[in-house]
């Protein structure tokens, strides 16, 4: 093919050449760039999360009045909230789901060396499991007998906890954990697991190491001055912020506490994920714009390459070259010209990737990746010289016989 | 001459419109990401308390225990224990100006619940903290230094608070509660403009203090401390944090800040030396197990150690100075190619007898009007670049910081502004100055003879 010629004539044109090299560099890098870190980004994002989350409520009421009597304050607020039309049932809560920030060491035996698993303990009453809606995978529910309240000072453990299926997985691969025994923390005694249910997000902090659904319910309410325990209510389908505002107005009618916030799950899960989400848009964008500008200015470049050679493409023409052959031409040199500036960029984007590694500290370089992203950019290169070269290929060969 | 040129140049920018706006509109779109990212990175680099950044210093140290993770970031060092606090604060044989802090959040609330509570972030701290750093009042002072001895129960609101609770009057004289305590409001700030929040070393830029208390006060009515247990001291951590102030103040676990003002080097070096006695007559009753050099780190320090370790801050900065290369190259390329086309003519105003550097310069301005517009333009867009990351980070917080909390980090001053359009002009001039000069030096006689 003609790679012979398109050298020399790019020799010729070396101030043209070098502005798509760059320009295609620069591009390339930025797209990697912001991609891989995107990628980084998004992993494990807006995972299923398992929950009814736009029927459930969560309250986190705090109360700084030490006079208050903690424990009588929480049930007239169960009672309280029950009354409302539209509330189905509810459970005091440690942790809420996608916001489970505490995690608790769980092994399977009580030796020094054990393995530990992390994961999030939801200490729930009776009705826990119902409000969050999940569903019995194996063994039983709990039993109403078997829920401690722990009012200031006692320390009882309950006997029994439920666990999730992912968990029942990290713990027993494929065995019946219904029946076994459990230590949550070093030293501490061990719970017997009654039953499995379904997978449900705990927060960002497992989540982030892909342990999404590792959580475990215990059947306990501990009244301890300043670790107040929140609400999760369950609500019938189809209610709105009306019901927030009068389950936050009835628990204002107790003096000495500051309600923190009652929302829907829902809102719980976009936090979780806003953050991430968000930067990884504007990176998007940066990049998606990016690439129409560089597809606009190579089109640019060649559009005027092909104008000036008017006459040398009639040669051609009139020597018998063919249409596609004159198409050919201009993708091969704008591929040719391309290949150096994707290169170059190649080498530039690990160069910047390995920097921003060492500084965050993360894996970003991803081969698969990068390549694809290569190809990608060579495919908009070639789309945007097509045009040119197809109005190249329409030239005349008549064109030469006129004079100039 | 100047004017022709300009007239020429103006011409020409006529002769194809939509060359000339695509051209404009890349320059504008590059200048607009970098302007946003730029006075992004600016704003929140900008230093606190700057006058007096280099003399106000926190001094640390580490008080750790020989198993303690090592300290890799110097701003990683933990916080000082009680006992040092003390130490050093009272000892007079350095004489120095110096304060210490310590944060919490409490809950404040008036007695007779109108309004309605508030989580506060609560400062506890000396009576000279608001004249060390230039706190400004709207009503009243800060307590005084017998407030400090007597623990007397007294507090300074934010604006903010004061707004919320007494509806901006000046309230000075009233009463409010923290928690279960009620205390007399001593004073109200004015607006208090602080670039970050430097002195708990969060260097936050969006959050400030709602409540300042005395922090003999604030241990007599017990309000929760946010600390750090060591080794032995770990299982206390909840005890220590909200209820056994004696067992705290008695441990090693860390949870104030020391500020002292140095006037130069010299008595920097000097507080240094004397830190390092310090630690070291320390050791022989048995602390400071590991091998530690006491250091200082100024307020203007901390800022740019802060500012050159923001990761994304980094990434977005990388990423926009390539895409304004980008924008650039094309547009140089774009406006070439457009003058390749006018050489002929070029070589026949040469021809004619018109100068290189006229011609030279002709085409510069024309370069210069292009990369001015587009910079205007840019300047204009990343303005609403700007409004549009505010959003973006307010609703990443998820409505808990306000507009007017963050605005200062999104505001493009004259210096961002002037900044932007000298890098559009200038570094459109610079790319462009070398093909535009071989162009103009192209032999007339070759082109003359086609026409």
């Amino acid at each position: 093919m003609e790679f012979g010629p398109i050298f020399k004539a790019l020799k010729k044109r070396k101030a043209f050449a070098a502005l798509i090299i760059l320009q295609v560099a620069i591009t390339l890098t930025v797209m990697i760039i912001a991609l891989l870190v995107t990628r980084a980004t998004l992993k494990e994002w807006n995972l299923p999360s398992g929950l009814d989350h736009d029927n459930i409520v969560a309250v986190y009421p705090q109360i700084f009045e030490e006079s208050l009597n903690l424990k009588q304050t929480v049930e007239d607020d169960l009672h309280k909230i029950k009354q409302i039309p539209g509330v189905q049932l509810i459970t005091p809560a440690t942790q809420i789901p996608f916001s489970a920030e505490n995690l608790t060491d769980v092994f399977i035996e009580d030796t020094e060396k054990a393995q530990s698993f992390q994961t999030s303990v939801f200490n729930l009453d009776v009705n826990g499991v119902a409000v969050l809606g999940l569903q019995l995978k194996q063994g039983r529910h709990f039993e109403d007998t078997e829920v401690i309240y722990n009012d200031n000072g006692q320390n009882t453990q309950p006997a029994v906890v439920m666990i999730s299926e992912q968990m029942a997985e990290a713990l027993f691969a494929q065995e019946n954990p219904v029946g076994r025994s459990i230590y949550l923390g070093k030293n501490q005694p061990p719970v017997e697991i009654i039953g499995v249910y379904s997978n449900f997000m705990n927060g960002e902090r497992l989540n982030f190491v892909g342990q999404s659904y590792r959580s475990v319910i215990r059947p306990m309410v501990e009244y301890i001055q300043g670790v107040d325990p929140n609400y999760l209510i369950r609500v019938e389908p189809g209610q709105t912020e009306v019901l927030l505002e009068e389950i936050r107005g009835k628990l204002y009618q107790t003096q000495g506490r500051f309600i923190q916030g009652v929302e829907f799950l829902s809102r719980t899960q976009k936090r979780m994920y806003d953050g991430r989400g968000s930067r990884s848009l504007i990176m998007l964008a940066v990049s998606f714009v990016l690439l129409i500008i560089t597809g606009l200015g190579i089109s640019g470049l060649i559009s005027f390459l092909v104008a000036q050679q008017k006459k040398q493409i009639g040669t051609r023409r009139a020597l018998g070259a063919k249409k596609f052959q004159i198409i050919r031409y201009y993708l091969i040199e704008n591929s040719m010209i391309t290949g150096i500036g994707l290169l170059l960029g190649v080498i530039l984007s690990l160069v910047f990737l390995i920097i921003m590694a060492t500084q965050s500290n993360s894996q970003l370089i991803h081969v698969g990746w990068i390549i694809t992203i290569t190809l990608f950019i060579w495919l908009i290169s070639l789309v945007s010289a097509l045009h040119p070269a197809m109005r190249a290929a329409k030239v005349e060969p008549a064109i030469v016989t006129r004079g100039a | 001459m100047f004017l022709y040129s300009l007239k020429l140049a103006k011409a020409n920018l006529k002769n194809r419109p939509g060359l000339t706006l695509l051209t404009i509109s890349a320059i504008a779109i590059g200048l607009a990401l970098l302007t946003t990212t730029t006075t992004m990175s600016y704003q929140s680099s900008k230093i606190p308390l700057l006058e007096e950044s280099e003399k106000i210093q926190t001094v640390l140290i580490d008080s750790r225990d020989q198993n303690a993770r090592d300290i890799t970031d110097v701003r990683r060092t933990p916080r000082l224990t009680y006992q040092d606090t003390q130490n050093l604060f009272t000892d007079a044989t350095f004489p120095v100006e110096k304060t210490y802090l310590w944060k919490s959040f409490t809950f404040l609330n008036d007695e007779n619940g109108d309004a309605h509570p508030r989580q506060v972030r609560t400062m506890a701290g000396l009576s000279n903290f608001f004249t060390m750093f230039k706190v400004p009042f709207l009503y009243g002072s800060g307590w005084s230094k017998a407030d400090d001895e007597n623990a007397t129960p007294v507090i300074v609101l934010s604006y903010k608070m004061n707004q919320h609770f007494f509806g901006g009057e000046n309230s000075v004289g009233k009463t409010i509660r923290i928690n279960s305590s009620t205390l007399t409001v001593v004073g109200v700030l004015a607006n208090w403009k602080l670039a970050a929040r430097f002195y708990d070393r969060s260097f936050s830029t969006a959050r400030f203090d709602d409540v300042f208390v005395p922090s003999s006060l604030a241990l007599e009515i017990n309000i929760p401390r946010r600390i750090s247990c060591w080794e032995k001291d770990s299982e206390f951590v909840q005890d220590f944090s909200r209820e056994n102030v004696n067992g705290l103040k008695a441990s090693e676990c860390t949870w104030l800040n020391l500020w002292v003002k140095l006037e130069d080097e010299n008595q920097a070096k000097q507080y240094i030396d004397y830190l390092a006695q310090y630690v070291s007559d320390q050791k022989s009753f048995g602390r400071f197990p590991r091998e530690h050099q006491p250091t200082l780190l100024s307020i203007k320090e901390y800022s740019e150690l802060n500012s050159t370790n923001n990761t994304t801050l980094f990434i977005f900065a990388l990423l926009s100075v390539l895409f304004f290369l980008v924008c650039l190259i094309n547009t140089v390329g774009i406006l070439l190619a457009k003058y390749m086309g006018k050489v002929p003519e070029i070589a026949l105003r040469r021809a004619l007898g018109a100068k290189k550097h006229v011609i030279l310069m002709q085409y510069l301005i024309e370069i210069g009007l292009i990369s001015f517009i587009g910079g205007v333009v840019g300047v204009i867009l990343s303005y609403f670049g700007l409004k549009g990351m505010m959003k973006v980070y307010i609703y990443q917080s998820d409505y808990t910081v306000t507009a007017d909390a963050i605005q200062h980090l999104y505001q493009l001053d004259w210096i961002m502004i002037s900044q932007a359009l000298l890098i559009a002009v200038g570094s459109s001039l610079i790319v462009s100055l070398y093909p535009v000069w071989k162009m103009c030096n192209t032999a007339p006689a070759g082109h003359l003879k086609a026409q």
